[in-house]
């Protein structure tokens, strides 16, 4: 076996693993070695060509069908050089205050991550879409919001040089959306940190980690791996977990350190969510444009969140309930569709959290409790009326039985969409808000780390991504991940610098 | 017979696929045999690194599936009409029974993704998305060197609601 020694070790590169290996480039400049191992490879622009299936292959975890536990629900987890940043649609929103203060985290305050969530919003250009650029799908949902007497916001986003492929969630054929794959990781390779794709990291020991680089495998995405393939023990004196919550709980647990921390895989949240469409009599222009324009947020009154979105074929389809003439009216109605994502604002309970199989593959268990349930059905209704209200004449629902509501039911909505309907299995839910599992405390008692990502009782361990959140942070993650790692980053420098 | 994990997953079970496409599909009969070949084709490839079990399982609810109606009709799904083989899918919809839901929610996902990836069907339904975006939609609709999305970030400057109270979003769009 190979072996490669190193100051810093980064386990991951998404939105938390890219912002530390970018913060440490000054330990570089000292004479150190920062390494970043990314489990998935690293991809060019031109791959990213719109395909569904191809590119949810090569971008996503089990190619986006990951599964909870008991199947009832797909979690969405991108995987190469960038993580998730390379997946999502660019929305960037700052961390609450009452979030990060229910939080109640000691050492953690919300002006101090404010501001540096502030920082990261600069440099990934994070603004607001111009209008003119704000398609119909985004406009009838502002429109309908405000005619159905909510308040809709505008989504900051993180884009530059964006044409309106609409194709954000299989990566940007544009390279416009600022990730951390176009932004801190070159930033990062630029100052000499030095990013191993393809490297699967199996077990973590004291201040090592054993891992497997993957070969390129013929016709598929991406580019070789820089070191050979083979298996590598890689020493460091600090590692810092950010593989996310799919990532570093389950490495921690299959490497044993579940005896030392009883908190660990606990605390998983996960904003479940789905989608939502409506027919519109003429066509709208949908499939072209950026998807994510504008929120209603009634996570404080109602436990959701309404959001704009566009969805691909196979997704929708698989994302509507059921199936027969209710679900391909809508189908074939492609066109004239409008979309809402609905997502839950969960809670971190007992139940529900991560573990690993023998393999030390992750195992997520999951429980849709009452309370998510009815935002869910409460969502549905709000959706259902912004649709009607910005002129649709049909809206899929799926917590209604039948799941077609036409628009001489508008009256009838509260009766009509309800949490009763609700069955997991049938109802498809999806979740791309992974949170929890290593969360931040006080110590082993009640948390895996403490305020700065240092794993109670490992003082060469740190934990940088979501995992970190004790429960839900009821907006879009990716900022308030890169704030976080942010501190990470600060401790490892004090460290050892 | 194919043994689980290896080769193809669903080649004996043709018949009771196909039967539930014929109810869970919007427009089956668009589907002739190179589409269907095509379909198989997607779906084969999206099974082949599941493991084994997961193999295994999809075949066993597709032969329970088949089996079923037995109980209650005397035939097999695949023997049902359309109708009653559609009512006979409503209620493993429903059901009370996790997996059964469960099941019947991964066949239709499959048939789905076979279904829907074909470039044919997805021409059909409209879809259109182009890597160029509005370009492509509309023509010179963005005109180099005057997008406006390219300012250097600093930010969101203070409110990041991005609230567009009155008209904003309907200017231009």
């Amino acid at each position: 076996m190979n072996t490669v020694t190193a100051d810093v070790v980064v386990v991951g590169s998404g939105a938390g693993g890219g912002t530390v290996a970018k913060e440490l480039v000054p330990l570089v400049r000292q004479g150190k070695r920062v390494l970043v191992l990314e489990r998935g490879p690293r991809f060019r622009d031109e791959e990213f060509d719109g395909r569904e299936l191809e590119m949810a292959e090569g971008l996503y975890l089990d190619s986006g069908g990951f599964l909870t536990a008991d199947g009832a629900m797909t979690l969405a987890v991108g995987q190469g050089y960038g993580g998730s940043t390379v997946t999502y649609t660019g929305t960037s929103m700052h961390p609450p205050a009452r979030i990060i203060d229910a939080w109640d985290v000691p050492g953690l305050s919300h002006d101090d991550l404010l501001g540096r969530s502030k920082k990261y919003a600069g440099e990934n250009n994070v603004h607001l879409f111009p209008e003119k650029e704000i398609n119909d799908n985004n406009r009838l949902f502002f429109e309908g919001a405000k005619a159905a007497g909510f308040s809709p916001k505008q989504f900051p986003v993180n884009v530059k040089g964006c044409l309106g492929s609409s194709l954000c969630n299989l990566g940007c054929p544009n390279g416009a959306k600022q990730g951390t794959h176009k932004v801190q990781l070159p930033e990062a390779e630029a100052g000499g940190v030095e990013v191993i794709t393809r490297a699967d990291v199996l077990e973590l020991g004291d201040r090592q980690l054993k891992v497997r680089i993957g070969p390129k495998s013929a016709g598929k995405m991406g580019d070789p791996p820089e070191w050979e393939p083979g298996e590598y023990l890689v020493k460091a004196d600090v590692v810092v977990l950010a593989g996310g919550v799919l990532g570093t709980p389950p490495l921690l647990l299959h490497s044993g350190f579940g005896s030392r921390l009883p908190k660990l895989g606990q605390g998983f949240t996960c904003h479940p969510a789905f989608i939502l469409v409506a027919e519109h009599p003429e066509d709208i222009t949908n499939d072209v444009g950026h998807p994510k324009s504008f929120l209603v947020d009634r996570s404080v009154e109602e436990k959701y969140v309404l959001e704009t979105c566009m969805y691909f074929p196979f997704v929708t389809a698989k994302n509507l309930t059921g199936f027969g003439p209710d679900h391909a009216v809508f189908m074939n109605a492609y066109p004239r569709l409008q979309m809402i994502l609905v997502l839950a604002c969960d809670r971190a309970i007992p139940h529900n959290r991560v573990t690993a199989d023998r393999a030390g593959n992750p195992v997520v268990h999951y429980r849709f409790t009452k309370e998510v349930k009815e935002a869910m059905a409460a969502a549905t209704r709000a959706a259902a009326r912004i649709f009607f209200a910005a002129g649709a004449v049909r809206v899929h629902a799926p917590l209604a039985d039948p799941t077609r509501v036409e628009k001489a039911e508008v009256d009838r909505i509260d009766a009509r969409i309800l949490a009763k309907y609700f069955l997991p299995g049938s109802v498809s839910v999806s979740a791309a808000h992974l949170m929890g599992g290593a969360g931040m405390g006080i110590s082993i008692e009640d948390s895996v780390t403490d305020s700065w990502g240092r794993v109670h009782g490992y003082p060469w361990l740190r934990v940088a991504d979501a995992s970190l959140f004790p429960d839900a942070l009821e907006i879009n993650p990716y900022l308030t991940i890169m704030a976080l790692a942010d501190r990470v980053a600060e401790g490892v420098l004090e460290t050892l610098s | 017979m194919a043994e689980p994990g290896r080769g193809p997953v669903l080649s004996s079970l043709r018949g009771p696929l196909r039967a539930v496409a014929s109810v869970v599909l919007p427009s089956p009969e668009a589907l002739d045999e190179e589409g269907w070949t095509e379909a198989e084709k997607i779906i084969e490839k999206a099974l082949a690194p599941k493991p084994a079990g997961v193999k295994l399982q999809l075949r066993l609810f597709l032969r329970a599936l088949n089996l079923l109606p037995l109980v209650t009709s005397g035939r097999t799904f695949v023997g049902l009409p359309r109708d009653r083989r559609a009512a006979f899918l409503r209620r493993l919809h429903s059901s009370p029974i996790m997996p059964l839901r469960r099941g019947l929610w991964g066949i239709r996902t499959l048939l789905f993704m076979g279904y829907y990836n074909q470039p044919r069907v997805r021409e059909a339904i409209g879809y259109g998305a182009d890597p160029w975006g509005w370009t492509a939609h509309f023509g010179e609709r963005l005109e180099e060197g005057n997008r406006a999305d390219d300012e250097s970030g600093d930010g969101m400057e203070g409110d990041q609601s991005g609230d567009r109270s009155g008209d904003g979003a309907e200017a231009d769009a």
